[in-house]
C-alpha cells in the first residue's frame, strides 16, 4: 500500500503527459475536418462547418479515437470530474498489448486515477497491483512452503491412518456402523468386521462402504430411512419426553 | 466402543501436533483439538470429587423417578446446548424449551451436520431445513402418551427393571441425582441418568450395554434453567413457512392383522404400542412404504419394518449397529423384515423369529 501510494504523487504529470503523447498518432494525419472536431468540442465551430466536422467524424477512422482523446485531454487539463472514457474495448485491449511488448507498465497512470471510478481506464493505461510488501523477503516464502508441506503431511498421515489395515491405529477402533452375518447373530451379539477384511465386504445393493478412521462404515441409505422413521415414530418411551425427543432432533440423521 | 472414542482422540492430537509446524493456524488447531479432547473427557470422566455417598433420603420407585424426571420438562423452562454422543460420532444442537402449564414448546437448533431447526408443540412438530428449503409437518403421538402409560396398570416397567441411586454428581453447572435404571434380563438395556436435584430435570443419559459399555450418551454441556424462553415468539416461527416446500407426511393407521401379520410369540416386556404404514409422496417410483409396527416396554421400543421383498434394494440378511440402535433385517417369504430399535441384537432376533404371515 506504501508503496502504491509514493507511486502516485508524480501521477498527473504522467497522465497528462502520456495521454498527449499516445494521441500524437492519431493527431498526426488530422486535416481540417479533425481539426474541426476539436473545435466543435471547443464550441467554436460556426454552424456552416459543423456539418462538415461531423462528416469528417463519420467518414474518419481515426475521428472516434481523435475525438476521446480531445475529451480525455480537455477533462485532464480541467481536472474536475472524472476522466471520462469512452474509447472501443479493442482500442484499449491493443494500447495493453502495445505497452506490455514494450515493456512498460505504467501503474504510476492508473494509481493516479481518482478512486471513484477505477474501472474507467485510459487508453493504453493498465492497472496492475503493486508486489506484495513481504515480496522481497524470502524469509516469508519459506514459512509458506514449509507450512504447505505440513499441511500435505497431515492430510497424508489421516488418510494413510484411515485405510484399511493401515498403521494409522484403525485396529483401536470399531466400525460405527457393523455388518455381521446371521449366522453371527445366533452367536450372540454384533461382531465388527476387522479393517482388513474391509476389501472383502460386499454390501447389499445402495449401501456404500466408507473407509473412515474408525474402520469400514456402511452408509446404508434404506436403513438410515428407516432409523429416522424409528425415531421418528417408534420412539415410545417414559424417557421420550425428557430426553429422547431432544437426542432425536440432535442427531446427525440424514433427512429423510 | 466408549473406550476407543476415548483412546482415539489423544490419538489424533498427536498426530496433529506431529506434523504441524509452529505457527498461527497450527496453534489454533492445536487448540481445537484441546478443546475437543476437553469437552469429550468432560462428557466422559464422572466427576469423581463430587460423589458423596447416599445419604439417608427416601428412595423413589423407579415408577417415581421416572414420573419426577417427565414433570420436570413439562414444567421448566430451559436453554441450553445438548451433546449427543454414539460412541463414534458427535452431534450438538442448541435447545429452547417453554412451557405455560398447558402446552409445552421447544426449538432444536443442530449445531452440527446439515442445518435443521426443529419446533414442537406438544405433539406437533415441524422441522424446517434451510438448504433445500423444505419443511416437515408431524405429529409424534408417542409424546403424548406418558406418563398416562406409568399410571396404568399395563406399566411394566418395575418388573423388569430396578433403580438404583449411585450418587450425586455436577453436570453442566448443576448437581445431580445419579440413578441408574437396571434391567432385570438380557432383553433391553440399561440406563444412567443424570436428575438436577431441585428439579429433576435429566441432565444426562446414557445407555448402558452389557459389562455397562456406554453405547450412546446425551449430555447437556451448557444449560440455563428458568430461562426467558418466548413461547409466542417460537410460535411465530412455527408458523412461518414462508418460502419452504411443506410436505405432510401422512400415517395411515392399521392393525397388524390387516397387514397380514402376526407374532408367534411374544417378547417379554414388550407389548405392540402402535401399527401404521406412510402415505409419503417422497417415496420413490413404485415403492410401497413399509408397514411399522412398534413395540415398547416402557423405556425401549423396537420398531418392525415390514415390505414387499425387493431383489435390487435388499441384498442378504445382516444386522448392524448404530450407537444403542441395533438392527437385523431378514427375508420372510416375499417380505423383508427390518427390526430395528435401542435393544439387544438378541432382543431383535426374538423378534425377528416371532414374526409370521398369517396363513
Amino acid at each position: 500500500m506504501n508503496a502504491a501510494q509514493e507511486h502516485m504523487k508524480p501521477s498527473p504529470v504522467y497522465t497528462l503527459a502520456e495521454a498527449m503523447e499516445k494521441q500524437q498518432d492519431p493527431l498526426a494525419p488530422a486535416d481540417a475536418a479533425l481539426s474541426g472536431l476539436s473545435a466543435m468540442l471547443d464550441s467554436e465551430v460556426a454552424s456552416e462547418d459543423l456539418d462538415l466536422a461531423l462528416a469528417a467524424f463519420g467518414v474518419h477512422p481515426e475521428g472516434r479515437a481523435s475525438w476521446h482523446a480531445y475529451q480525455v485531454i480537455g477533462d485532464v487539463l480541467r481536472a474536475s470530474g472524472p476522466v471520462v472514457s469512452g474509447c472501443a474495448p479493442q482500442v484499449f485491449l491493443a494500447g495493453i498489448h502495445a505497452r506490455l511488448q514494450t515493456g512498460e507498465v505504467s501503474e504510476a497512470v492508473s494509481a493516479g486515477l481518482p478512486e471513484e471510478q477505477p474501472a474507467a481506464p485510459l487508453p493504453g493505461v493498465q492497472q496492475v497491483r503493486g508486489a506484495a510488501a513481504n515480496d522481497a523477503v524470502f524469509r516469508w516464502k519459506l514459512v509458506a512452503g514449509v507450512a504447505s508441506l505440513a499441511a500435505v503431511m497431515a492430510v497424508s498421515w489421516s488418510v494413510l491412518g484411515s485405510a484399511p489395515g493401515g498403521s494409522g491405529g484403525s485396529s483401536t477402533a470399531g466400525p460405527q456402523l457393523a455388518l455381521t452375518s446371521p449366522a453371527a447373530n445366533q452367536a450372540g451379539g454384533a461382531t465388527t468386521i476387522d479393517s482388513g477384511r474391509a476389501d472383502a465386504l460386499q454390501p447389499a445393493s445402495g449401501a456404500v462402504v466408507i473407509n473412515t478412521a474408525q474402520g469400514p462404515l456402511v452408509r446404508d441409505a434404506q436403513l438410515e430411512a428407516l432409523m429416522a422413521e424409528h425415531r421418528q415414530f417408534g420412539g415410545v418411551s417414559a424417557l421420550q419426553m425428557p430426553a429422547g425427543f431432544l437426542r432425536n432432533a440432535t442427531y446427525d440423521a440424514p433427512a429423510r | 466402543m466408549t473406550r476407543a472414542l476415548t483412546l482415539r482422540i489423544p490419538f489424533d492430537l498427536h498426530a496433529v501436533s506431529l506434523s504441524r509446524p509452529k505457527g498461527a493456524p497450527a496453534r489454533l488447531r492445536r487448540w481445537g483439538a484441546t478443546a475437543l479432547v476437553a469437552l469429550v473427557s468432560g462428557l466422559w470422566t464422572p466427576l469423581q470429587a463430587q460423589t458423596t455417598p447416599q445419604t439417608a433420603t427416601v428412595q423413589r420407585s423407579v415408577n417415581e423417578w421416572l414420573t419426577r424426571m417427565h414433570e420436570a420438562s413439562r414444567q421448566r423452562a430451559y436453554m441450553g446446548t445438548l451433546v449427543v454422543s454414539d460412541g463414534t460420532s458427535m452431534s450438538a444442537a442448541r435447545i429452547w424449551h417453554v412451557c405455560d402449564g398447558v402446552q409445552q414448546m421447544e426449538r432444536v437448533d443442530t449445531l452440527t451436520g446439515a442445518p435443521r431447526t426443529t419446533i414442537r408443540r406438544n405433539s406437533d412438530v415441524i422441522t424446517f431445513v434451510p438448504e433445500s428449503k423444505t419443511a416437515w409437518v408431524e405429529k409424534r403421538e408417542s409424546l403424548g402418551l406418558f406418563p398416562e402409560l406409568l399410571r396404568t396398570p399395563s406399566n411394566a416397567i418395575p418388573s423388569y427393571y430396578g433403580v438404583r441411586e449411585t450418587g450425586v454428581e455436577r453436570v453442566a453447572g448443576y448437581l445431580a441425582d445419579r440413578v441408574e435404571i437396571v434391567p432385570k434380563d438380557n432383553l433391553r438395556f440399561g440406563y444412567r441418568i443424570w436428575s438436577e436435584k431441585k428439579t429433576g430435570l435429566v441432565v444426562k443419559l446414557q445407555t448402558l450395554g452389557g459389562q455397562g459399555a456406554v453405547l450412546e450418551q446425551v449430555a447437556f454441556s451448557e444449560l440455563q434453567l428458568d430461562a426467558p424462553v418466548r413461547m409466542d415468539k417460537l410460535s411465530r416461527l412455527m408458523n412461518d413457512t414462508r418460502g419452504y416446500e411443506v410436505h405432510k407426511p401422512v400415517l395411515r393407521k392399521t392393525t397388524p392383522e390387516a397387514e397380514g401379520w402376526r407374532l408367534k410369540d411374544g417378547v417379554p416386556g414388550f407389548l405392540p404400542m402402535s401399527c401404521h404404514t406412510r402415505e409419503d409422496e417422497g417415496l420413490q417410483g413404485a415403492d410401497v412404504a413399509p408397514m411399522q409396527w412398534v413395540f415398547s416396554d416402557g423405556l425401549a421400543s423396537v420398531s418392525l419394518f415390514v415390505e414387499p421383498y425387493d431383489a435390487r434394494r435388499h441384498g442378504p440378511e445382516k444386522s448392524a449397529v448404530m450407537g444403542a440402535t441395533h438392527s437385523v433385517t431378514r427375508r420372510i417369504g416375499d417380505h423383508w423384515l427390518t427390526a430395528l430399535g435401542e435393544v439387544p441384537m438378541g432382543t431383535l432376533n426374538r423378534f425377528a423369529q416371532a414374526l409370521e404371515r398369517i396363513p
